[in-house]
């Protein structure tokens, strides 16, 4: 997979493969991405969709009783600072500082971690002590199936973003890896957009 | 092995950027090198030559069983009140028939073409991630079986149509496993689709040689283009419909499910906002191969280039906004009626505009009638065909009479055989010595074609009739009394016309590439640029870099002024850089694939083994195995060694 | 094994540009932050229920283009990653309002029982 570089890396001796420069100047992989994220657009839009419609159509009973938007709104919060902490960790790799960029990461998958873990809590709540199940109504169907697909895309993110960071250690990461980084960057900032319609459309929207 | 070989020591020891480690990580498998075993070679093979190959090999096998499948339907047809068949037998043959056909055997016909010829068009190595094309041609590839194993299973293959309406998909109307073959195997091929859309986009706006301006792709590759995008985006909506239909089936969820609150409906609402892009991800490739072959057999440049180009864009941005036409009798209401009706209307302009070019490209050329123009020109006769039946369904009034009837039959074979396959019968006969070094006997490819264009039209323009007379579709057997019988041989006739064509076509095929004679680099006298490198082309396509200076490069070199003629980079001195073989991209195919195979058999209990209730465990191998693959793979990297061009073998080093 | 910065550092015009981003994005979590408590006061606000669902889009539209135009690097970028992203983003954002129309019209007795 070829990488362009906007400057010559480590040594000029070293002959760059026709191949590995792009048309456009943009890494293949950036490409890829990008097209990735315009097709997950579609993916969580037919699912928001889904929960929309059924919210209309079926007219389900008030579930504000349910939420716990104190909860939900700091799990968003917590989401938006890790946002805030990958773009740091993209910057400290372009500035070529693996320290700080490994700190950047941490805390990335630890307010990754948190989030997830709320979820875990928040729908173990509601199973449990609610009695809102997946099979239970169609508005469990499509909840569970909506925000659950959004935390497995969280998860994903961590288990990639984590294992750059075990990566670190093995002193093989180097600069051109800011370009992975940044790719990775672009999903989690992605999972991130996607929660931020999924709070207002799912929750916050049951209040108005 | 000619090539001298000299391996890519000097980047990973300097840790270069060409990917560092050289040998798998843990040296648990050792990335095959040059000279290794041939059947290990093609199945760690990275090059989208092989890669596409096997994807023709395959689709052409998938192909010939997808008309089987229509044969023994015809035969079932061919009179009234026959018992040839059981219904239920009858309902699996059109499902299987249908899902085969457009997933199986067109679409990665297409895959097949994008593969081969696109890099060579743009003047490229190999796509831009090699190893992910290889992941895409083995998910494909287990997809199909995955898919084809049904019949293998009690129940045996899914009945419910290529469209799998709900709720005759819920488990309680359709219990048997076979649908969750057919749920999960689209699930697979849609991965294998979307890994190749991205991969394909990437290589078309990155990698065109220096000189080659978006401007100046062949159609070929801007359709390519294309219909990437428009995998991208309509695979997504039926990925989240196939989950939601498998959580109903598998977890008790209520998506379908009428009685709970959930609608039906909106299964047909998410499956054609999928589906209806998909019919132009079957017909874009085909428009791109027409405008390719056209201008050649014509030899005149196509005319009105960028017309074509922004004619296949607009079609495909349409393509999202027209899908409830499929949906006319479901009490859409006034308004959502008249705006799809006038939508679907607007998507003739563009496929017109389509059409007046390519006659306009026929228009004063010295046309030669070899076998890929005769396809052509068939293709252009026969979807003009369909698409005006096409233009008569956006009519609402009109579509209402004839929705589910013998007439929608008709037109959706007009484009997608008469289309479609047409079109891509045409490449064929059209690249075949490019991608063999070996032509096809024009005797035996004109008989393959008079045969299929009266089979063809013997087998399909009586099922207007029929559905005119009320013939529903997908109908078991007929009356005697209904009038529809004599319709109905006359097309089993053709039917089997059109299956000796094909069956010609598809001989003469294994034949040439067994005993066939070797022939020209450029035996029609082509214009585009896979047609400047040898045939076939060498492992590493073009052995220098050509720098373009026109559209229909080689045209401009054999006829056209010196200061517009193809130049060559320099040579590169340390060789050329190939990517490595590997074995992930397999491996990762096969743990999907069990990982699928988990999630069908989910509610089947374990025979012959106690103490195993339920295929859990098969789930976390297959699951485990490509998470591994994935992460080896990342790990080993994109590898590579330099190939030094052997003059005596490839003209143009 | 090791543990030591095995990055080349970055050179100067580089470092700058990192840094002025530094301030960028702390700038924007700061707004990004005060959206979401806007949007989680308004709700409880006596508002029409039309404008409130408006004011919902409105500010989770800027939550949206905040992080994917600066987070996401789109402003620093070139501008054919936009567009690849704004064909998918639009194309989902009509097939979204389509599917939101049409469900609208599906029959009567739906219609009435729709409460926003």
């Amino acid at each position: 997979m070829s990488q362009a570089h906007t400057e010559p890396l480590g040594k000029a001796s070293e002959h760059v493969h026709p191949e590995e420069q792009t048309n456009t100047g943009i890494p293949n992989k950036k490409v890829a991405m990008w097209a990735f994220l315009a097709s997950d657009c579609m993916f969580f839009g037919t699912l928001i969709s889904t929960h929309l419609i059924y919210r209309k159509t079926t007219g389900y009973p008030d579930v504000t009783h349910i939420f716990d938007i104190e909860l939900t709104t700091g799990s968003t919060f917590i989401l938006l600072m890790s946002s805030l902490f990958m773009a740091l960790a993209v910057s400290a790799m372009h500035k070529g500082n693996l320290n700080n960029a490994r700190w950047s990461l941490g805390a990335v998958i630890l307010f990754g971690s948190l989030f997830l873990g709320a979820q875990v809590y928040e729908f173990h709540h509601f199973v449990h002590d609610l009695g809102l199940t997946i099979n239970g109504s169609i508005f469990g169907t499509t909840f569970y199936t909506l925000t659950g697909t959004h935390g497995i895309h969280v998860l994903f993110g961590i288990i990639w973003l984590s294992s750059w960071l075990i990566y670190s250690f093995f002193g093989t990461m180097k600069r051109e890896h800011a370009l992975d980084i940044e790719v990775a960057g672009l999903y989690w900032h992605f999972v991130d957009i996607v929660w931020i319609i999924i709070f207002p459309f799912v929750y916050l929207i049951e209040y108005v | 092995m000619a090539e001298s070989i000299v391996h890519d020591t000097h980047s990973s020891a300097k840790g270069g950027h060409a990917g560092a480690p050289q040998k798998s990580f843990f040296g648990l498998l050792k990335r095959p090198g040059e000279g290794c075993h041939p059947v290990i070679d093609w199945l760690t093979t990275v090059d989208h030559k092989k890669i596409a190959i096997m994807y023709g090999a395959a689709a052409l096998f998938f192909l010939v069983l997808g008309g089987v499948e229509a044969l023994i339907i015809r035969w079932q047809l061919a009179g009234p009140e026959r018992e040839m068949i059981s219904a239920r037998f009858y309902n699996q043959l059109f499902t299987m028939h249908g899902t085969t056909m457009i997933f199986l055997a067109v679409m990665p016909l297409g895959a097949a073409f994008f593969n081969y010829i696109m890099p060579l068009q743009i003047g490229a190595r190999d796509v831009a991630f090699p190893r992910l094309n290889a992941f895409s041609l083995w998910v494909f590839l287990l997809g199909g079986v995955l898919l084809n194993l049904s019949w293998f299973f009690p129940g045996g293959a899914p009945p419910v149509g290529w469209f799998a309406y709900a709720p005759l998909t819920s488990s309680t109307y359709s219990p048997g496993i076979g649908t969750d073959f057919w749920v999960l195997s689209l699930q697979v091929l849609g991965i294998s689709s979307l890994a190749a859309a991205f991969n394909f986009i990437a290589t078309i706006i990155n990698m065109r040689a220096p000189g080659l301006s978006m401007m100046r792709l062949p159609v070929f590759t801007w359709m390519t283009l294309i219909t990437s995008f428009l995998i991208i985006l309509a695979f997504p909506a039926i990925t989240i419909a196939l989950v939601q239909l498998m959580f109903d089936r598998n977890f008790g969820t209520f998506f379908f499910e009428a009685g709970e609150g959930g609608r039906p409906i909106l299964w047909q609402h998410l499956f054609w906002i999928f589906g209806h892009p998909e019919v132009y991800i079957l017909i874009l490739p085909a428009m791109g191969i027409i405008s390719e072959v056209l201008p050649v057999f014509a030899r005149k440049p196509l005319f009105g280039y960028p017309i074509i180009v922004f004619s296949g864009a607009v079609i495909g941005v349409l393509g999202f906004a027209v899908w409830s036409h499929h949906m006319f009798t479901t009490g859409l209401g006034v308004i959502a009626l008249s705006a799809f009706a006038l939508l679907t209307m607007l998507i003739a302009i563009p496929t017109g505009v389509k059409i007046f070019n390519w006659i306009g490209t026929l228009w004063g050329g010295r046309i030669r009638f070899d076998t890929p123009m005769l396809f052509a020109i068939g293709f252009i006769s026969m979807f003009m065909i369909g698409g005006f039946t096409g233009i008569m369904h956006a009519s609402v009034p009109v579509d209402t009479q004839q929705h589910d009837t013998y007439f929608v039959v008709a037109h959706f074979h007009y484009v997608l055989i008469g289309g479609s396959i047409m079109a891509l019968l045409a490449g064929i006969y059209y690249w075949f010595p490019k991608v063999s070094g070996k032509q096809l006997s024009e005797r035996w490819g004109k008989i393959s074609f008079w045969l299929v264009l009266a089979g063809f039209n013997l087998a399909f323009f009586p099922m207007h009739f029929l559905g005119m007379t009320g013939m529903p579709r997908r109908t078991h057997t007929y009356r005697a009394d209904m009038g529809w019988t004599e319709w109905n041989v006359w097309s089993t006739v053709g039917a089997f016309i059109l299956g000796l064509g094909m069956a010609i076509f598809v001989g003469q095929i294994i034949y040439t590439a067994w005993k066939g004679r070797r022939c020209k680099a450029d035996p029609w006298d082509s214009r585009t640029l896979e047609w400047a490198t040898t045939s076939p082309p060498q492992a590493y396509n073009f052995p220098r870099t050509p720098i373009v200076k026109t559209r229909d490069q080689v045209w401009a070199d054999k006829y056209d002024s010196e200061e517009i003629h193809l130049e060559w980079g320099p040579e590169e001195e340390h060789g050329i850089h190939m990517p490595d073989r590997s074995w992930y991209p397999l491996f990762a195919g096969i743990g999907l694939f069990i990982f699928a195979l988990g999630w069908v058999l989910f509610k089947e209990p374990v025979p012959f083994i106690p103490g195993f209730a339920n295929f859990l465990h098969l789930q976390v191998v297959g699951f485990s195995l490509l998470m591994l693959s994935i992460y080896l793979w990342a790990l080993e990297g994109p590898g590579g060694y330099h190939l030094h061009p052997d003059k005596s073998k490839d003209p143009y080093a | 094994m090791s543990v030591t910065n095995t990055l080349t550092p970055a050179s100067r015009p580089v470092l700058e540009e990192e840094s002025r981003k530094y301030f960028t994005f702390v700038n924007l979590i700061i707004v990004l932050t005060a959206a979401t408590f806007f949007e989680l006061i308004i709700i409880v606000m006596p508002f029409p229920s039309l404008l409130l669902m408006w004011g919902l889009i409105g500010l989770s539209l800027v939550k949206f283009v905040g992080v994917v135009w600066w987070f996401m690097h789109l402003r620093w970028d070139q501008i054919l990653l936009t567009l690849v992203f704004l064909v998918g983003l639009i194309i989902a954002t009509g097939t979204v309002a389509a599917l939101m129309l049409l469900f609208e019209e599906g029959g009567p007795e739906v219609a009435e029982e729709f409460q926003v």
